[in-house]
């Protein structure tokens, strides 16, 4: 039984919020939700952004061991996979007790990287495809 | 989904128009999702009903009965698959019926083992939502406008599960001339022969089934049942290897596949599974479950081939990932004692006693612990107790007889015990003589 089966992959992300100044580093609840064309919806801790506000984000692999107590000081993080600079165009408040969820447009960011993360995804997506109708025929 | 007017548009429309959809998924943004790609589809607004936990998916499973369920995998504490078991019953006939399952956790593992409980879909997150949408749309193909071999196995199997095996073998008959590779049509008629106990027959269907589509899934898995059952270990062991090269493990048969390597003694596969899970951090509980339950038993195997050291690796995250499930504990309560680690077996009893089990196969556990821990007039005391409250098993009778000559009680006494417990199991009344013998010569 290869262990790698049971495996998921992502990646692991933290945040800095270059407007008001602030970090959000927690790695199990910090995700994103959903890919957009140059950008992402996040999910990220209540009251951790507003609408228009700026944001850095630093993504890693995510068998990565390192863990950060502040984001680290213009980005600067050669262990990350990538960091990424956007703009929250539209914050979604609907479950404010729990998580907010801003839609962020990037406006620097290594696009060779975030294709390789959108393909990562997107062939393992295609193996559970082939995977779920290989088992019904 | 589709261009408006197209065939296939029509043909959605066709499906789901008159279906409800159940949306189920602990954030709005996400219901919001599976709300478009349920109109999409074609479901009416009026007939989308949302859920935000578990619980209230399942209430309103039950009162509206959705034909079909678009579901994020964890609610809450709980898993869609929990629905999907309670769907399975509402709709037999999954022609009519889908389960899509949403999920952040995307191992190979899980999406086997959701696959193989019947979901229709599985799309991983993040995704785009133009993702989401195609891969539903190109999942559910297969109900919407279903080939006529679809529809005939689609009856067949509700024959079947009715039990009305001859109507049922009649239209499988049919289908089989429907399709090239009738698969499903000598899968299901393969079941109804084991179901009435034809072993031959069955494996006869399923290796022409497998001599249609070599890897065919459902086939390859049936077989695997018929020959563990029939104590085929070799041939058991090749379906075993044939899947795993496959396809990636149901966790769920993760205890089945240990079994077969035991019996096959096939040591190699035992270890590396030992090695490799002994020391892998798992987040999933219905995971750790299965993998649990596995280390449990290759923790008993390696007790019986007297590794230690592979023993305490499988038996202690054995122990971790259990959930404190009284049946795993027990069996890991059992190996400590016989690998002479009382002091352990004795943690894994507090852990029962914790959970509350105070039922009679822990409690003669608790005793063979004690047995080796506690001097010989409190063990004997506790067995007698044991005793006097009705749990009359064979370990308690060896037990008190061992201790009762140790003790140097009047021999009389201790006949009486042998007498009793021979009376109560006639077939270990050899045993109780033997350890009455020795321990007199003794």
């Amino acid at each position: 039984m290869d262990i790698n089966n049971f495996k998921n992959i992502g990646f692991k992300i933290i945040v800095h919020n270059l407007t008001s100044r602030t970090d959000s580093m927690d790695f199990n609840f910090n995700a994103i939700e959903e890919f957009l064309e140059g950008g992402c919806i996040l999910k990220l801790p209540p009251n951790s952004c507003q609408a228009s506000h700026s944001l850095m984000l630093g993504i890693f692999n995510d068998n990565t061991k390192i863990t950060y107590k502040k984001f680290p000081v213009n980005g600067n993080i050669p262990e990350a996979f990538m960091v990424v600079t956007g703009k929250i165009t539209q914050l979604n408040t609907q479950d404010k007790e729990y998580a907010f969820y801003p839609t962020v447009i990037f406006s620097q960011y290594d696009t060779d990287k975030w294709n390789q993360i959108l393909s990562k995804f997107k062939n393992r997506q295609d193996d559970i495809t082939k995977l779920v109708t290989k088992i019904k025929e | 989904m589709f261009e408006k007017g197209s065939n296939e548009s029509k043909n959605f429309i066709k499906y789901f128009g008159s279906k409800k959809a159940l949306l189920a998924a602990g954030n709005s943004m996400t219901r919001s999702n599976f709300k478009k790609v349920a109109n999409a589809a074609g479901v009416a607004n009026d007939k989308v009903f949302m859920a935000n936990s578990y619980s209230e998916a399942l209430e309103v499973m039950n009162k509206q009965k959705p034909e079909v369920i678009i579901a994020e995998y964890q609610l809450g504490s709980n898993t869609s698959l929990e629905l999907l078991g309670q769907h399975l019953k509402l709709f037999p006939n999954r022609l009519n019926s889908i389960f899509a399952l949403i999920s952040e956790k995307n191992s190979l593992a899980l999406s086997c083992l959701a696959a193989d409980a019947g979901v229709d879909a599985y799309i991983t997150k993040p995704y785009t939502y133009d993702k989401l949408e195609k891969e539903f749309a190109k999942s559910v193909m297969d109900k919407v406008t279903p080939t006529h071999y679809l529809t005939k196995i689609e009856e067949a199997k509700i024959q079947l599960d009715n039990g009305n095996y001859e109507e049922s073998l009649k239209i499988l008959t049919a289908a089989k001339t429907l399709d090239p590779n009738p698969c499903l049509a000598l899968y299901y008629e393969a079941t109804i022969k084991y179901n009435q106990k034809d072993f031959t027959r069955a494996i006869e269907l399923l290796k022409e089934s497998i001599f249609h589509i070599p890897d065919h899934y459902k086939s390859l898995n049936l077989l695997l049942e018929i020959y563990i059952n029939n104590n085929m270990n070799k041939e058991a062991l090749e379906i075993i290897e044939t899947l795993l090269k496959k396809y990636p493990p149901n966790p769920e048969k993760i205890p089945l596949y240990l079994k077969t390597f035991i019996r096959g003694e096939k040591y190699d596969s035992i270890i590396k599974f030992c090695d490799d899970f002994a020391n892998y951090e798992e987040d999933n509980p219905h995971f750790k479950n299965y993998i649990s339950a596995g280390l449990a038993i290759t923790g008993k195997y390696f007790v019986t081939k007297k590794d230690k050291e592979h023993a305490l690796s499988s038996l202690k995250k054995s122990q971790e990932y259990c959930n404190n499930n009284p049946n795993i504990l027990a069996s890991i309560a059992n190996s400590y004692i016989q690998i002479d680690e009382p002091n352990e077996a004795d943690k894994v009893l507090q852990k029962l006693t914790e959970a509350g089990n105070s039922n009679p196969q822990f409690l003669v556990l608790d005793l063979e612990i004690r047995n080796k821990i506690l001097p010989p007039t409190e063990t004997f005391k506790m067995g007698m107790d044991l005793l006097k409250k009705g749990i009359k098993d064979p370990k308690v009778y060896e037990i008190l007889i061992q201790n009762s000559i140790i003790l140097k009680r009047d021999e009389a006494k201790t006949r009486e015990l042998v007498e009793e417990g021979s009376a109560t199991h006639p077939t270990k009344k050899n045993e109780f003589e033997k350890i009455f013998i020795d321990a007199t010569k003794k």
